[in-house]
């Protein structure tokens, strides 16, 4: 009999019983299902609990300090920083020259004033009326190299990033907004709104006065993001960042002695890989820079993480394995009643292994339709959990969460509901092979 | 002399043996379809043994017809069973076709039944799950044939009996008469050189019973293969050219037409 045949065969017989192949395929595909939501939710809570851990940014980010290293903090995920250290373009040259380091990001911070609009003060959000009155505020702009942000701990939770070199657009975080009385619930009110940003610089008069002039820029926001490549409420451009920079650093030092002067106020290192991590910031501290980085906490997650995914798999793999019984259940019922049809079976001239097969076929089709069925409706299942949580994070103003397919944990399913359905039939199947040819006459 | 290849051993078409040649000493085993020699068969019962069969010993020449009747319970099941391959021997010997069914295990003796014999049971014996046309087709694809051919032949045998018309139907959807058609069909569908019948008209109407006998007997007649019928019907049983009549586990008449055409 050739396979063909034999799968025909199989699949007429399990649909002789139309009732009873449902149930049992039910019973695997709520099996599978389990199995594929539980893990496919327990891969997207991993990633969305290590991409918050890793801020938005490759899990294997080092972030550098303009600051020297301490050396007895070496290791430590938020270590204590040392005294102030230029981080200049040769320092960036040599870190960007460690083995294991895969991208080296700039980071420009400058003191800002900012003048939020009048109107929107009033207007936006439903905190209007309840923040504060004024609207001048001192706060710090952030620059990075747009273009590469997807490698940077950025996030955009609502509009979007401004032009990698544009001068007149920048994003806020939603802590820069709660200071003008806009909830998380309501940051995309801000957007469109246009801001005065004034890089303020130190001048000594020739009569021995200090004085502050401001160099004034306007910029709309275009966009809410959740950064921690700096401590300032306002994302920009590389270039504008640098221009405000560039104005306060050349001021009189006598009259602004804290206006940053180093070229850079930080840098963003990623290592090629989390466990190259540690031997990156090794080399980062002898250079003589202080670093930090989550790998610990990331490490201990993913451990933990890691644990959880056995412990869930574990209970879908109990229930598919719950699931094969019913198989195993149904099979020996069809033995047990097709006793005379095997002997027919076999009087026509079926081999015991033809038999074995033709039931190993049946247990095999329910696990593979069954397993199918469940991996869809768990992935499903997944998205709609996604999509409840993502609504619930959208309405706090957070990043939602994305469920990618696990299509290999799709196909594991299906595939471990096949093998579990095969074993929990080899038995019926044995059985059915063994029945003598004489059970086809009534002797 | 013919010789015919069957799957792993010959089967030998000898010229047809003279009509009297039925008992073990007037016959070789050559032009025999089936010879039995001190043929004895038991059971475990529940109460210990019980003897099904006890020396039986006779021949049937090949391409004959030949009824074995008794009673219930008279061991003929047992011994078609044992023919056929569906029980094994326990002692005695037992040649169909020259081959010794005793001897044959496993893959063999699953082709033997597939190619050497071909059944037609009391209650019909076809797969619910199938219809009429697959069937017929059944031992064909057991012994792995190619889809066209197969459906080819069992599309001609299903006309030879009348039903081709009924060739997509499942045997619940057929009366009685129909489904024994269907069943002769697919005990030809390997060209079998022996056919053994239980009770065939057993389940059927006295009009359906005469169409099926006339069918088989047209169909054995046609195609040369031997036919052993059992039954209790002594009207069936005087149709046959040779009559073997069991009692009590043993053949206690063994008659045949001197003309080799039906008994009076």
């Amino acid at each position: 009999m050739t396979w063909a045949d034999a799968i025909r065969l199989a699949a007429r017989s399990v649909l002789r019983r139309p009732a009873r192949a449902a149930l049992t395929i039910g019973a695997v595909a709520l099996a599978a299902a389990l199995f594929t939501a539980m893990l496919t939710m327990a891969e997207t809570a991993q990633s969305r609990v290590l991409n918050q851990l890793a801020k938005g940014g490759p899990l294997a980010g080092i972030q550098v300090a303009a600051a020297a290293s301490d050396p007895s903090q070496v290791g430590i995920d938020n270590p204590t920083q040392g005294p102030p250290k230029s981080l200049d373009p040769a320092a960036l040259a040599r870190i960007r020259r460690v083995p294991g380091v895969g991208g080296v990001f700039p980071i420009v911070t400058a003191q800002s004033l900012v003048i939020w609009p009048q109107h929107a003060l009033a207007t936006t959000g439903e905190g209007a009326g309840h923040g504060r009155s004024d609207n001048v505020d001192f706060d710090e702009l952030v620059g990075v190299n747009l273009t590469h942000v997807t490698d940077l701990p950025v996030t955009v939770t609502a509009g979007r990033l401004p032009k990698p070199r544009s001068l007149t657009e920048v994003d806020v975080t939603s802590v820069f907004l709660a200071r003008y009385g806009i909830t998380r619930t309501h940051v995309k009110s801000a957007i469109g709104s246009v801001v005065q940003l004034g890089a303020p610089r130190g001048f000594l008069e020739s009569d021995g006065s200090k004085v502050f002039r401001t160099q004034w820029t306007e910029a709309k926001i275009v966009g809410v993001v959740a950064q921690q490549v700096g401590s300032g409420g306002i994302l920009a451009s590389l270039p504008l960042a640098q221009a405000s920079h560039d104005w306060t650093a050349a001021g009189d030092p006598s009259v602004d002695p804290d206006a940053p002067r180093s070229p850079y106020a930080g840098l963003f290192v990623i290592a090629n890989g989390l466990d190259q991590v540690p031997s990156v910031r090794a080399a980062i501290a002898t250079i003589g820079y202080s670093t930090s980085a989550p790998e610990n906490l990331i490490a201990s997650v993913q451990r933990y993480v890691h644990v959880v995914q056995i412990v869930l798999g574990g209970i879908g793999v109990i229930a598919l394995a719950i699931a094969s019984l019913g198989i195993a259940n149904a099979l020996l019922a069809a033995v047990r009643e097709r006793r005379r049809e095997i002997g027919i079976l076999k009087a026509v001239g079926a081999r015991d292994r033809d038999v074995l097969r033709s039931f190993l076929i049946e247990a095999g089709v329910m696990g593979a339709v069954g397993g199918l069925i469940g991996s869809i409706l768990g992935l499903a299942l997944a998205g709609l959990v996604a999509e409840i949580v993502d609504r619930y994070l959208a309405s706090q103003g957070l990043a939602g969460v994305h469920v990618g397919f696990p299509y290999l944990l799709g196909i594991g399913a299906i595939g471990g509901s096949i093998v579990l359905a095969l074993l929990a039939g080899t038995f019926p199947a044995r059985r059915a092979a063994r029945l003598p040819a004489r059970e086809a006459v009534e002797l | 002399m013919r010789t015919r290849q069957l799957e792993g051993h010959r089967w030998q078409d000898q010229p047809e043996i003279p009509p009297d040649m039925t008992t073990s000493s007037a016959v070789g085993s050559e032009g025999v379809a089936i010879s039995a020699s001190s043929l004895s068969h038991s059971y475990q019962g529940p109460s210990g043994e019980v003897r099904v069969l006890e020396g039986v010993t006779f021949h049937v020449p090949k391409g004959g017809y030949a009824a074995l009747v008794g009673a219930s319970g008279a061991g003929k099941t047992t011994l078609l069973a044992l023919i056929g391959g569906l029980e094994r021997v326990q002692s005695g010997s037992l040649l169909v076709g020259g081959r010794d069914v005793a001897a044959l295990e496993g893959d063999e003796l699953a082709a033997f039944r597939r190619t050497t014999v071909g059944f037609i049971f009391q209650n019909f014996g076809l797969l619910e799950a199938l219809t009429a046309l697959e069937n017929v087709e059944l031992a064909a694809v057991l012994a792995g044939e190619r889809s066209a051919a197969r459906r080819d032949r069992a599309l001609r045998l299903l006309a030879a009996v009348g039903m081709s018309h009924r060739a997509a139907h499942r045997p619940g959807a057929l009366s009685g008469g129909e489904r024994q058609r269907v069943a002769i069909a697919r005990a030809l569908v390997n060209r079998p050189h022996l056919v053994l019948a239980d009770e065939p008209t057993g389940n059927l109407d006295a009009d359906t019973s005469d169409e099926v006998i006339q069918l088989m007997e047209s169909l054995q007649e046609h195609r040369g293969c031997t036919l052993l019928v059992v039954t209790h019907d002594q009207a069936l049983a005087r149709r046959a050219s040779l009559r073997l009549a069991l009692d009590r586990g043993g053949i206690v008449e063994s008659s045949r037409s001197a003309t080799g055409e039906p008994m009076p």
